[in-house]
Parts: C-alpha cells; structure tokens; sequence
C-alpha cells in the first residue's frame, strides 16, 4: 500500500530543492553578470562633435552674426542648428560671447545639469556610478561678432554637457 | 495487496531530481557563458562607434561595415527612432544607441557588408 502522505512530502521536498538550486545558479548568474559587463563610454567625444557642429552652425567662416539668430532662437540654439527636439533632450549646450563687458548668451537645455557634473567631479564616488558621469567639453578662443552692422571682435567661452542614455 | 518496489521508486525519484538539476544548470550555463563572452561589450562597441561616425559625418559620407568584424559576426545593422541596434554574434540589440545627426541616415545590406550612408 502507498504511502500518499510520503509520496506528497517528497514531491515538496523536491520543489524546495529545486527552487534552492534555481536560486544559487540565479545568483551565480548575476554576479557574473556584473562582473564581466563593462560600460564603453563615448559621451565625452559626442560632447566635442556637438560642439563642433554648433560653433560651425552659428559662426561659419569664423563670423558669429547675431542679426540672423533672434532673441527665441538665442535659446533654441540646437533647434537653431536643425537639431531635432528627440536628439537635444540628453545635450545642454551654452555659449557665452563676451566684448567689454557686454554678454550674450546662446543656449538650450537644462543648465541644472552641470551641478551634477560637479557631483561627479568629487574623487568619493565608486566606479559603479561613474557611467552615470556625464560627457563633457569646453573651449574658448576669439572669434568676430556681427551686430547692427558692427563687426566686432569678441571672445566666445562655449560648454556642452551630455546625460546618460539610460 | 499490491506491495511497491521501493528500490525502483527510489531509482525513479533520483533520475528525476537528477534531469531537473542538469536542465537547470544547462539553462544557468548558456546564460552565463554569453556574458563570460563579452558579447554585450562587443555589440555596445559596435553600436557606439558607429553612432560616432555618423554624428561626425557630412552628408554624402558613408562607411561600410564588414560582417566578419574585429567584434564578432554582424548578423543585422538597423537604423530606426534615431538610434542604432546591430545585432552581432547572435545578441540581438533592445536598447541601442542614440545618434544626433541633423541628416538623414540609411543602411543598405550586401553579401558580405553593410553601408550605412549619410545624405
């Protein structure tokens, strides 16, 4: 005669081992998984092309002239630019002509970004959140501004951060 | 009265705990042997700089991309939602990499390469 209260206690015993199991190969799993997975990060040369493409955008031939840019678009530079709104959600870019103490500012994007680059310029944080960094580049030198009519030589001090994908 | 062969039900049990275990493992095994090589680095790299050079590019530049990479076998380029997803060494790609360029971007397939043009 069969034992059913056996024949059921093995079938538990047998659904615990195997959840046990499933759970240890689970972790092995994931432990592996962080630790042969690696972050490639490219943002800080994104951050130069784009800087590339928008000093070519609004001053070609060296030339910045404000009259073609209006007061909207000197906040909507990347749109400016032909830029579509989708790719300029992760940029901020700012640029900041100065002549004589008279400045002007072309910009778009949430300048709040750039305290979290200081964030992370702190040496305290673990590589694991160093892919959260985001890519950066700056530059300055001279260049001539077209205003009214006047050419004038100005120095421009330009900024491009770029958040993380995820 | 029907009396059980204990020694056959025991055997029974043991071939059975014996087959789920090694389905198990197998499973945990396939898994982990993809990402021991490496190839979710590989396709990020690919993806990457490929993105790379096409935000870099001028319009009637385009670059060609054999199959049999440096990164493993590329099995399918797809340019689609402004972002890249190439599938290489049989990891399809979900996530992809987005790309900024202002101008519009196409891949062509041949035999034994992809051509990713930029207009």
């Amino acid at each position: 005669m069969i034992n059913k209260k056996g024949v059921m206690g093995e079938g538990i015993l047998m659904i615990y081992r195997l959840l046990l199991i499933s759970f240890i190969a689970f972790v092995i799993m994931g432990v592996s998984s962080v630790f042969y997975a690696h972050y490639v990060d490219v943002r800080d040369a994104e951050a130069r092309i784009l800087a590339r493409d928008v000093m070519e955008c609004v001053s070609p031939e060296g030339i910045l002239n404000l009259d073609g840019i209006s007061v909207e678009d000197r906040k909507n530079i990347l749109s400016y630019c032909g830029f579509g709104s989708e790719d300029v959600e992760r940029f901020y870019v700012e640029l900041k002509i100065e002549n004589s103490g008279k400045v002007i500012w072309l910009s778009q994007g949430d300048s709040g970004a750039l305290w979290v680059l200081d964030i992370f310029e702190s040496d305290q944080l673990s590589e694991g959140l160093r892919k959260y960094e985001p890519g950066y580049y700056d530059w300055s030198y001279p260049i001539y501004v077209l205003e009214n009519g006047n050419k004038f030589e100005a120095e421009v001090k330009g900024q491009v951060l770029i958040s993380n994908e995820f | 009265m029907t009396i059980k062969n204990k020694r056959g039900g025991l055997l029974n049990q043991v071939i059975v705990h014996i087959v789920l275990v090694g389905l198990i493992f197998s499973l945990f095994l396939f898994a982990t042997a993809g990402k021991i090589n490496s190839r979710g680095v590989k396709q990020q790299v690919l993806e990457k700089q490929l993105a790379l050079l096409v935000d870099s590019a001028v319009p009637g530049m385009s670059f060609e991309i054999e199959r049999n990479n440096i990164n493993g076998v590329v099995q399918k380029i797809e340019i689609k939602e402004g972002k890249i997803f190439i599938m290489v060494g049989g990891l399809g790609s979900f996530k992809g990499y987005p790309y900024f360029s202002k101008y519009s971007v196409s891949v062509r397939e041949e035999e034994n390469k992809f051509i990713v043009s930029v207009r």
